[in-house]
């Protein structure tokens, strides 16, 4: 069921509005019901399993908290986690894992082939494992109590608004929201709803009109000159975004709308002045976590064991950072999936932030040279851009089929802008097959989209929007939804990130 | 203010917003149908032939040439979207007393089945709700019923903006070269298209229950609904180029498939029966223009030929 089906929809009227009417003690469970029903229409065996899984986590979590030993909570808490990751193993990287041994044997000529896993990947895994893993690690470092009703642990990993790709809600934040009973919560109502329909417009009227070229250009990219392909690379920036921030708005109104805050998981990251700064902005739950308990527990470990002061003449702090910030990029792009693509974004964020690290103070020499002033929108603006330039050519491997592919449309973006100022030159390089409308479309979409966000800081878009007078923002309201449903692409339920 | 009366003045306002709202996707959603209803065929009440049937039919029998006659048929179309236009069309047209409907080798074909889908254009004849309870689907069909009635216009402002903003630039929804639903194609049979044959039987053929209990059931409802109004069937084999029937004889019992046939049409009064499927062998490089469907000469020469036969068989009057 996706949260852009009409099967949601119905589904999503009938959970908010029998939720609000039953008294507040029942209000878990009956959330409990619906989320687990939600989970049950992709497949009652991954929801089987995804129930033995949280039965024994929350047990693990119980024995951790009783266990008096260091020792003993150390021991269950390397087993649940291990599990957990084994799990996640198993479903999503099997295949890549028996692929490659496969391929490097078949060259050797050492074994004959081995069949490829016909394994179905359960939805939302790598979120609700990710979700899982930090319970356990945060009732192990005593940070939260364990759970003690298995009633609530289960909301909190099936609760239906966050299992298909989040945000990674931590249990410590999303558990004690379950239990509170602030009574009836109008204004959440109103402005949750409201957050699902931008969610829908970032997602259907720009997200997915920008798909249709990005997939046509990405399916064959050396048949594109450059312009081509620096467009479709630059319309994707635009798409993931669209698509992944408007899947999170969604998710958050939707909790917003039963009376929960959930985390936040976006906050304008194309305005970030640079990749370190990005990453505070994008995915901020996932970013969050592998700070949390990738980054610090692999820099604490190696700031443990490295007892010289340099490092290949790095100050051993740089060299811890840059090898924990390394390692923690490469690991966040194999969570996106298990393909080569993924690990070369992941590893290219590693070393973006690496290179920024370390230039740092020569950078800041070079703007003082050259007159440009730290608090000046100038340099603000050009720190924007650079970061935006960045992150966008990274998304080149995070998009293409295959490592080859990226190489291809890296090797040719820079090239064919000859006949680009010739009659219908531009025209033929811009616009894919023969879909002007769509063009523009794509362009309207992406402009009100820079509008919000530049405006949001300023005058608070939200909060705006509730001070006009009710008939008027009604209007609006009408307007937008017509203009989902009329501009919106339809023929696709499916999210990005729903995928990973 | 208690938590109570709070709800309940929400959910008036919920619904004072929601209703206007629904009154506008309504709206937009019936003017969306009225505006593809310029391509749905009319059928004028002294219509006496009802032609059925998917793309052979559609691009093979010439109303014009037959007399009082519509071909109602459409690309990929079944029994079951036969069944459900068939319906409509006695609603509008009181006066047909006759409907062909063609038998080929692929029209219990499972592949059939597949092609049913939610198609706003068929929303307006089908019983999503009926075929959903048959198939056994029906929280499905259910959902996609609303969808149909709430907004099957979702995404389609190529279709809405032209009758918003009419511009002789801007495509018409009818097509000119649609004359009472027949659609002439031009093009022949030649070597090609010849070499191709064996991939359009596969697609339609291969690897399907060639006689699908859900095709039988509607096309038995088809005869049975014929027979309750007292109109005659005529269950026609539609020309087919030789290339294609080798094709498909190798897939399906050919004698086994006709007498199945042959004793469902049994069951009920007034069907007759006209074969053409063999006899533009010879001829199949002029007269088709793929394997399996009939160019614009092959159409006139076969609505010519079933003219004459409707005559003979009484279900038409002699032009003498």
């Amino acid at each position: 069921m996706s949260f852009i089906s009409t099967d949601f929809l119905l589904f999503l009227l009938l959970a908010v509005f029998s939720y609000h009417l039953l008294p507040d003690r029942h209000k878990w469970k009956h959330l409990l019901v619906f989320s687990l029903f939600f989970y049950a229409c992709t497949g009652l065996r991954h929801l089987f399993l995804l129930l033995v899984l949280s039965l024994v986590d929350f047990l693990a979590a119980l024995r951790i908290d009783r266990s008096s030993t260091t020792a003993g909570k150390h021991r269950i808490l390397a087993l649940g986690v291990g599990l957990n990751v084994a799990v996640l193993v198993v479903f999503k990287y099997s295949g890549f894992l028996l692929a490659t041994i496969d391929a490097t044997l078949g060259r050797l000529g050492i074994l004959p082939t081995i069949p490829a896993p016909d394994i179905l990947l359960p939805l939302g895994i790598s979120y609700y494992i990710f979700k899982k893993i930090s319970y356990l690690i945060d009732v192990y470092r005593g940070n939260d109590p364990p759970v003690k009703s298995l009633g609530r642990f289960y909301l909190y990993v099936f609760y239906f608004p966050e299992i298909i790709a989040g945000p990674i809600d931590r249990a410590g934040r999303l558990i004690p929201q379950f239990r509170q009973t602030d009574g009836f919560d109008r204004d959440g109502l109103v402005r949750g709803g409201q957050q699902l329909v931008w969610g829908l417009f970032k997602k259907l009227v720009i997200a997915d009109r920008l798909a249709k070229t990005v997939t046509v250009v990405y399916e064959n990219p050396s048949a594109y000159p450059g312009p081509t392909l620096l467009l479709a690379t630059l319309f994707f920036s635009i798409q993931i975004y669209c698509d992944f921030s408007g899947y999170s708005d969604m998710a958050i109104g939707i909790g917003r709308m039963l009376g929960h805050r959930l985390a936040d998981n976006f906050n304008r990251p194309y305005f970030a002045v640079s990749v370190a700064d990005f990453w505070n902005r994008w995915h901020i739950s996932l970013s969050t976590w592998l700070r949390d308990y990738l980054f610090l527990p692999i820099s604490f470990a190696l700031s443990r064991r490295i007892k010289s002061a340099r490092v290949w003449r790095l100050r051993t702090e740089v060299f811890v950072y840059l090898t924990a910030a390394f390692l923690t990029m490469v690991l966040c792009g194999l969570w996106h999936g298990s393909g080569t693509t993924f690990l070369v974004w992941g590893a290219l964020h590693g070393l973006f932030l690496g290179v920024s690290f370390l230039t740092r103070r020569s950078r800041r020499r070079l703007k003082k040279r050259l007159g440009i002033r730290k608090a000046s929108r100038f340099n603000h603006a050009l720190q924007v851009t650079l970061t935006f330039i960045t992150v966008t050519f990274a998304w080149i491997f995070f998009r293409a089929a295959s490592l080859a592919d990226g190489m291809t449309v890296v090797g040719r973006l820079f090239s064919g802008y000859d006949g680009l100022l010739s009659s219908g030159g531009l025209k033929s390089a811009l616009i894919v097959g023969d879909a002007s409308t769509e063009f523009f479309l794509s362009l309207l979409g992406i402009l009100v989209l820079m509008i919000f966000e530049t405006l949001q800081p300023r005058i608070g878009i939200s909060r705006t929007f509730r001070r006009i007078p009710l008939a008027l923002r009604w209007m609006i309201l009408y307007t937008g939804i017509l203009f989902i449903l009329v501009f919106g692409v339809h023929d696709v339920e499916v999210f990005i990130y729903e995928l990973f | 203010m208690t938590e109570t009366q709070r709800k309940r003045r929400t959910l008036i306002i919920g619904l004072a917003f929601l209703t206007p709202l629904l009154i506008a996707t309504l709206l937009i959603n019936r003017f969306y149908f009225s505006a593809r209803s310029a391509d749905r065929m009319p059928i004028p009440p002294q219509c006496r032939i009802l032609i059925l049937g998917d793309s052979h039919v559609s691009f093979g029998i010439d109303p014009a040439i037959i007399g009082p006659a519509v071909n109602f048929s459409s690309y990929g179309e079944s029994y079951i979207q036969n069944f459900y236009k068939l319906k409509y069309a006695l609603t509008v047209g009181r006066s047909i007393r006759t409907v062909i409907l063609p038998i080929d080798l692929h029209s219990f074909s499972s592949f059939r089945l597949e092609r049913i889908g939610f198609n706003p254009h068929w929303a307006a004849y089908i019983d999503y709700l009926e075929l959903g309870r048959i198939k056994g689907r029906f929280p499905e069909y259910l959902v996609k019923t609303i969808d149909l009635r709430l907004w099957a216009y979702r995404g389609q402002y190529g279709r809405l903006l032209p009758f918003l903003f009419p511009s002789d630039r801007r495509p018409k929804a009818i097509r000119p070269d649609i004359e009472r639903g027949f659609t002439p194609k031009t093009g022949f049979f030649f070597r090609k298209k010849q070499g191709r044959s064996w991939n359009r039987v596969r697609r339609q053929l291969l690897g399907f229950n060639h006689f699908h209990p859900q095709l039988v059931l509607f096309f038995r409802r088809i005869l049975s609904l014929c027979a309750e109004r007292d109109i005659r069937v005529v269950l026609v084999k539609m020309p087919i180029t030789s290339r294609y029937y080798r094709h498909a004889a190798r897939l399906v019992p050919v004698d086994d498939f006709y007498g199945r046939i042959e004793r469902i049409a049994g069951e009920y009064p007034g069907v007759h029966r006209l074969n053409y499927q063999a006899i533009y062998f010879k001829l199949e490089n002029w007269l088709f223009f793929d394997a399996e469907h009939l160019n614009n000469r092959g159409a006139r020469h076969l609505s010519d030929l079933l003219r004459k036969n409707l005559i003979q068989l009484g279900l038409l009057p002699s032009p003498g």
